[in-house]
């Protein structure tokens, strides 16, 4: 698969790195000099040396034969115009445009680009969501928080221990979607028992989420 | 007859726009550079309507509502706030003026709303017909502190145009002036399940459920909504 | 109210984001004009190019952000110039402005000629002084009088 990123940073590092070690070709726009004489070194990556927000330069980066677009830079405008680019004018399939300011979600969505990452908007959902720290995990947001993902570490003085999952009284908008019982994930029946150390992977509608830890450790906190 | 209107505000932009912005107009416009000047004008003449900038170096806009009224005057004021500055709007409110536009404003925005309180003047309870008219006396009552007939009209408006968001917000502001706030949020939420847009019932029920609770900022819904 | 008003396209309310040299020079001949202007610029320095005699609005903030555009009032502007130093931030705010807040008229300019091609197709009309200073000079050298230009 053929890929470009546009963009500098840690980001782009790292992204690079996981993609090439994945075999993808990777292809770099940067349009500091410099730095790409760097990322030459660094990375087993094509490297191309302009401001990826002219035609071109993805021209010359082979966008017409990319799959994908990855738009990293520091300016939201940047990456809107790039992912338009790639979209409309090399027919590049699918765009990726990372994003500062969460309220360009929507908008960019509305203008048309496919995939918009906005890391204040997890980071700051993430936190929204957690709700206690010891035994709860929250997992990533899905859908801008439309489900909750929670996964939960069964304690002793739970109520629901060596409870059958069908005699559990869950609330309507949640299912357990795995427990992962010593190291191995397991797909839960109606007669699964919970057993201590178990971590319940559990979906369910944000609105009933209290509900839900309520059920299952006999608090909310 | 045509109606005098002085224009307030420290500005020269805000003065030119509004002298150009009515000229073809049937109204008389003068202008004043700040407070002092403003009050000496309506020593000399009697206007029908004043737009009153709130934020003025020197003597501030609430300061120039506040020696109005204590004159005795009871003209109509039109308060003109930069964004996101109505704070004021109870105290203002309070003082007897009851519509706030705020800046930057289009021709449009400010046409409007100066007709409306012009026109307003003219209400009277045996001369109310349509649902604007209702809810233009309605706020005429809850500036002179009519309680009991403001919340009768708008009661009346509900039933007039029962998806219309503004007399709820209005009831809310109502319960808020009796200090019934858990009332007042019913309202608010009211106004909110029937258009969930409407910002003015958003904004006034964030403001009710803040930990110290305080009645400035009081959203009257005044501006031409862009609906 | 509407009744008074002329039956020619509304362009009554503008918003100019940008006070550079353009954006500064357009706002003043439109206020002349006695029309409505709003200038947003992230720099309350750029102001000053505004002349004495502007009768609009300024607004000091960056204009990338919709919270900036709303307290314009975007969504009652009959028209949008986007003038800043960036070609990109530019189409965006102009994108954001036709197809989100659907504004009758929106301009932006461009400094790119290659660009222009990608915002045509997205609707958004746009103005390349590059392209134009061009011309006009090619018209000059080769000593033709000045053509209609495309």
């Amino acid at each position: 698969m053929n890929i470009i990123i546009v963009g500098g940073g840690k980001q782009l590092h790292f992204l690079t790195k996981s993609f090439v070690s994945k075999g993808y070709n990777v292809t770099i726009i940067n349009h500091d000099a410099e730095y790409c004489k760097k990322l030459a070194r660094m990375h087993q990556a094509n490297i191309v040396h302009g401001d990826g927000t002219k035609p071109y330069i993805l021209e010359d980066a082979g966008a017409s034969y990319s799959e994908m677009v990855i738009a990293l830079t520091k300016e939201d405008p940047h990456n809107l115009v790039i992912c338009q680019i790639a979209e409309k004018m090399f027919k590049v399939k699918k765009t990726f445009a990372m994003v500062n300011d969460p309220m360009n979600i929507e908008i960019f969505k509305k203008l048309g680009v496919g995939n918009v990452i906005c890391t204040a908007d997890i980071i700051s959902s993430f936190i929204e969501q957690k709700i206690s720290i010891d035994d709860i995990t929250n997992l990533f947001p899905i859908e801008e928080g439309k489900v909750a993902a929670m996964e939960i570490e069964i304690n002793s003085d739970f109520p629901i221990i060596d409870t059958k999952l069908k005699d559990i009284e869950f609330p309507r908008d949640a299912t357990i979607g795995c427990i992962i019982r010593g190291g191995q994930a397991v797909i839960p029946r109606g007669d699964t028992i919970v057993e201590e150390d178990d971590k319940l992977i559990i979906l369910c509608l944000p609105k009933v989420q209290s509900e839900v830890l309520k059920t299952i450790r006999g608090r909310t906190d | 007859m045509s109606k005098k209107i002085l224009v307030v505000d420290d500005e020269k932009n805000i003065r030119m726009t509004l002298t150009h912005c009515f000229k073809d107009q049937a109204y008389e416009i003068e202008v004043a550079v700040n407070g002092e000047e403003a009050l000496k004008k309506i020593i000399d003449a009697d206007y029908d309507l004043i737009l009153l900038d709130i934020k003025m170096p020197g003597m501030t806009g609430m300061q120039v509502l506040e020696k109005l009224r204590e004159r005795g005057s009871k003209v109509d004021v039109i308060m003109m706030t930069a964004y996101g500055t109505i704070e004021r709007a109870v105290e203002a409110m309070k003082l007897g003026a009851i519509d706030f536009i705020s800046k930057p404003f289009t021709p449009e925005e400010i046409r409007n709303i100066v007709k409306d309180v012009l026109d307003r003047q003219t209400l009277y309870e045996e001369n109310l017909e349509t649902f604007k008219d209702v809810i233009g006396f309605a706020k005429k009552c809850l500036i002179d502190g009519a309680y009991g007939k403001a919340e009768e009209y708008l009661i009346k408006a509900v039933a007039m145009d029962v998806d219309a968001p503004e007399p709820h917000n209005l009831l809310g502001i109502l319960s808020e002036y009796r200090k019934e706030i858990q009332k007042a949020q019913m309202h608010y939420r009211a106004a909110l399940a029937l258009d969930p847009s409407y910002t003015p019932a958003t904004r006034n029920l964030e403001r009710t459920v803040q930990w110290k609770y305080t009645q400035k900022g009081m959203e009257l819904g005044d501006e031409s909504n862009g609906k | 109210m509407k009744a008074m008003e002329n039956n020619q396209a509304r362009d009554e309310y503008i918003i100019i984001v940008g006070c550079g040299r353009l954006g500064s020079h357009l706002a003043r001949l439109l206020s002349k004009a006695r029309k409505s202007v709003v200038v947003i610029d992230k720099n309350e320095y750029a102001f000053h190019r505004l002349s004495e005699d502007y009768s609009g609005f300024t607004i000091e903030a960056d204009a990338i952000e919709i919270d900036t555009l709303l307290r314009a009032k975007i969504h009652k502007a009959d028209v949008v110039v986007a003038t800043t130093n960036d070609d990109n931030t530019n189409v965006m705010i102009a994108q954001v402005a036709k197809t989100i807040y659907h504004v009758p008229k929106v301009v932006a300019r461009l400094f790119e000629p290659s660009r222009q091609l990608v915002y045509e197709e997205l609707g958004i009309e746009t103005l390349c002084p590059t392209i134009l200073s061009a011309e006009a000079l090619k018209n000059y050298i080769m000593g033709k009088e000045t053509e209609e230009l495309e």
